[in-house]
């Protein structure tokens, strides 16, 4: 792609300075919490918090993981994360589907509702979200907070695919029904890959939000057992209230999967942000 | 066998009423073009038949089976869309062979046909290719061959050539007209360019807000055409038309030059003269006073665009070696047998200008 404009030598100098100047305000925390979550002890982090470790000890994580019950924590925010991705996107992109392509009576009333839950956060829902889940009997379990989650994520997941859908010729789908394809053959074969983007983007989103939520858990899970990492860092900073080194290898623990995730999707994930404005 | 009967065909988009009363016969193994301006309904009609589109009345036959309330692909029809319509992410063997995919013909019956297809349209080096890698006339022929797969009993083609460089347009014509040889099928093609639909069709039907104006073959509405709509729209550069006034044997036109009628139409009437460029040119004793404000030459033809005493331009054809110059004031004359005449309404009057 051509540039659509060039900058000259100084401008460079003072865009390349700006980059860098913010990857290292950003870098910084987690490079201190790099730093102290491999010193053997406490100490040493109270007394250089910014200095290396004397000795480079794996033994921290060791601990968190096991310890401090870290692998168990670890394993219910997978189960919630994993499960809420699919979920939503599953969900999202099959109601995008038929808001956009096969619209009824009441369809831009829903797409509407859909919006105001962009624009209100769930919480404002909260008391009857409780005793909703409460009457089905899913306080204090999993499948509850995935249930809730998906739900908070759908109204942003819908609001993207429908966007994505948008852009998507609607002759290649009345092509595939000529062809003898079915609605789901046409949503599963035609659609979907071709909106894959969009789809990326929307796991990326889910992922990071409900690996990172801290809120919902809080509210509708009570044992421990069923803590997800976020809520287990809590525990884990009650637990070992002073242990910064150990406190900081938790977290180190908790921040892999979300990079590993915009590593993974990362280029998906600037195509959705970009494509639809123009038709290629 | 392959003829489809559309009675009493209506259709709108909410209380925009889009086709009105269709009433169409096609004939067996026929090639109809649905020519218009944009926004006449020809693809919303063509749509209608494929089923891609709910009529509100009416029905439509194929070989005397209701296809109505059919889903498209229960209809044996097939379509080529304007913009191919090729599954990006699938090659082109995919593409072609998607239909009996889905239709869970089995795999190896599917390749054999895919191939075969593929052969006919000269598409056998590039089966394994994307869309996204082929030039605009490779992917209409992809989406011909997609077509093809089916064996339906009709072809739509919607505007299936529009997207393409006019060369590439010449080309896909002849390999259309070609194809329509080989296949034994009723071939129902839309298009707005009245050259495609002159040199393909043998029956054109020419729509105009919904409505049907005339349905013919070519030269049968070059020659004939119903109502000046059609004698406007079908032709290269398109038929002028002079204001006149009858007179006994005559119509007089703004200026007072007065020109000798095949046939009397009531005194007083206001008429429309229909001239195509190819019947004036210049002459001595001709009728129609100009001055020469254009001059297109393109080889074998030359165009003059001459104005009128009230400014208005009249189109006509001159030979390759005339010797006409810009500004020059000039008389045309007019054959007078191929006159055409429409009433203030626009309807034709008599049946003149019948010669070929």
């Amino acid at each position: 792609m051509d540039k659509l404009f060039r900058l000259s030598r100084t401008e460079q100098l003072l865009v390349q300075f700006i980059l860098i100047a913010w990857a290292l305000v950003v870098l910084f925390p987690i490079g201190v919490a790099v730093i102290n979550s491999f010193k053997p002890n406490l100490g040493e982090v109270y007394r250089g918090p910014l200095n290396l470790p004397s000795e480079w000890s794996f033994g921290n994580y060791i601990e968190a993981w096991v310890g401090a019950n870290f692998s168990r924590y670890f394993l219910n925010s997978v189960i919630i994360s994993g499960c809420t991705v699919v979920i939503v996107t599953l969900c999202a992109s099959t109601t995008a589907f038929v808001l956009v392509r096969m619209p009824f009576r009441g369809s831009v009333i829903i797409f509407g509702c859909f919006m105001l839950g962009v624009i209100i956060p769930i919480r404002l829902a909260l008391a009857p979200l409780f005793v909703t889940v409460n009457t089905l009997g899913l306080l204090d379990t999993l499948t509850g907070v995935i249930l809730v989650q998906s739900a908070s994520m759908m109204p942003v997941a819908v609001f993207i695919m429908t966007a994505f859908l948008r852009s998507v010729p609607a002759e290649l789908e009345d092509a595939a029904r000529m062809d003898g394809a079915l609605p789901f053959s046409i949503y599963w074969r035609v659609v979907l890959p071709l909106i894959r983007p969009a789809i990326a983007t929307v796991a990326l989103l889910t992922f990071v939000q409900s690996w990172n939520e801290y809120f919902l858990p809080l509210i509708f899970l009570q044992s421990p057992e069923n803590y997800p990492i976020t809520l287990g860092i809590a525990e884990f900073r009650s637990q070992f209230a002073v242990q910064w080194h150990l406190m900081f290898a938790g977290i180190l623990i908790m921040l892999v999967p979300t990079i590993i995730a915009f590593v993974l999707a990362s280029r998906q994930f600037i195509e959705g942000l970009t494509q639809g404005g123009v038709k290629e | 066998m392959s003829t489809i009967s559309i009675k009493g065909l209506n259709k709108a988009y909410g209380k925009v009423q889009v086709l009105h009363d269709i009433n169409l016969k096609i004939g067996d193994n026929a090639f109809v073009v649905f020519v218009g301006p944009s926004g006449c309904g020809k693809s919303t009609l063509l749509r209608t038949i494929a089923g891609l589109e709910e009529r509100n009345s009416g029905s439509i036959h194929l070989d005397g089976r209701d296809i109505s309330e059919d889903a498209p692909v229960d209809r044996d029809v097939a379509m080529v869309f304007q913009s191919y319509a090729l599954y990006p992410q699938m090659t082109v063997r995919e593409n072609i062979g998607f239909a009996l995919r889905m239709a869970k013909v089995d795999k190896p019956e599917i390749d054999r046909k895919v191939v075969e297809a593929a052969k006919l349209l000269k598409l056998d080096q590039l089966l394994d290719r994307k869309p996204k890698d082929l030039s605009g006339g490779q992917r209409q022929r992809v989406a011909i061959g997609r077509a093809i797969l089916r064996s339906p009993k009709v072809f739509l083609f919607d505007e299936p050539l529009s997207n393409l460089d006019a060369e590439l347009r010449v080309d896909m014509r002849l390999q259309i007209a070609a194809l329509r040889r080989t296949l034994s099928a009723t071939f129902v093609y839309v298009t707005h360019d009245q050259v495609e639909a002159m040199t393909l069709a043998d029956t054109i039907v020419v729509l105009r807000d919904g409505h049907i104006e005339q349905v013919g073959a070519p030269m049968d509405l070059y020659h004939r055409p119903a109502n000046r709509f059609v004698a406007g729209f079908i032709g290269s550069p398109r038929m002028n038309f002079l204001p006149a006034t009858a007179q006994g044997k005559s119509a007089v036109l703004a200026d007072g030059a007065s020109l000798l009628l095949a046939h009397e139409v009531a005194d007083g009437a206001e008429l429309a003269l229909g001239l195509r460029p190819e019947h004036l040119r210049p002459s001595d004793t001709g009728e129609i006073a100009v001055t020469v404000a254009e001059i297109e030459n393109l080889g074998p033809v030359s165009y003059a665009h001459c104005a009128l005493a009230d400014g208005a331009l009249l189109t006509a054809q001159l030979p390759p070696d005339h010797q006409l110059k810009l500004g020059v004031q000039v008389k045309l004359a007019a054959e007078r047998d191929h006159l055409h005449l429409f009433d203030a309404n626009g309807a034709r009057i008599g049946g003149g200008a019948a010669h070929g």
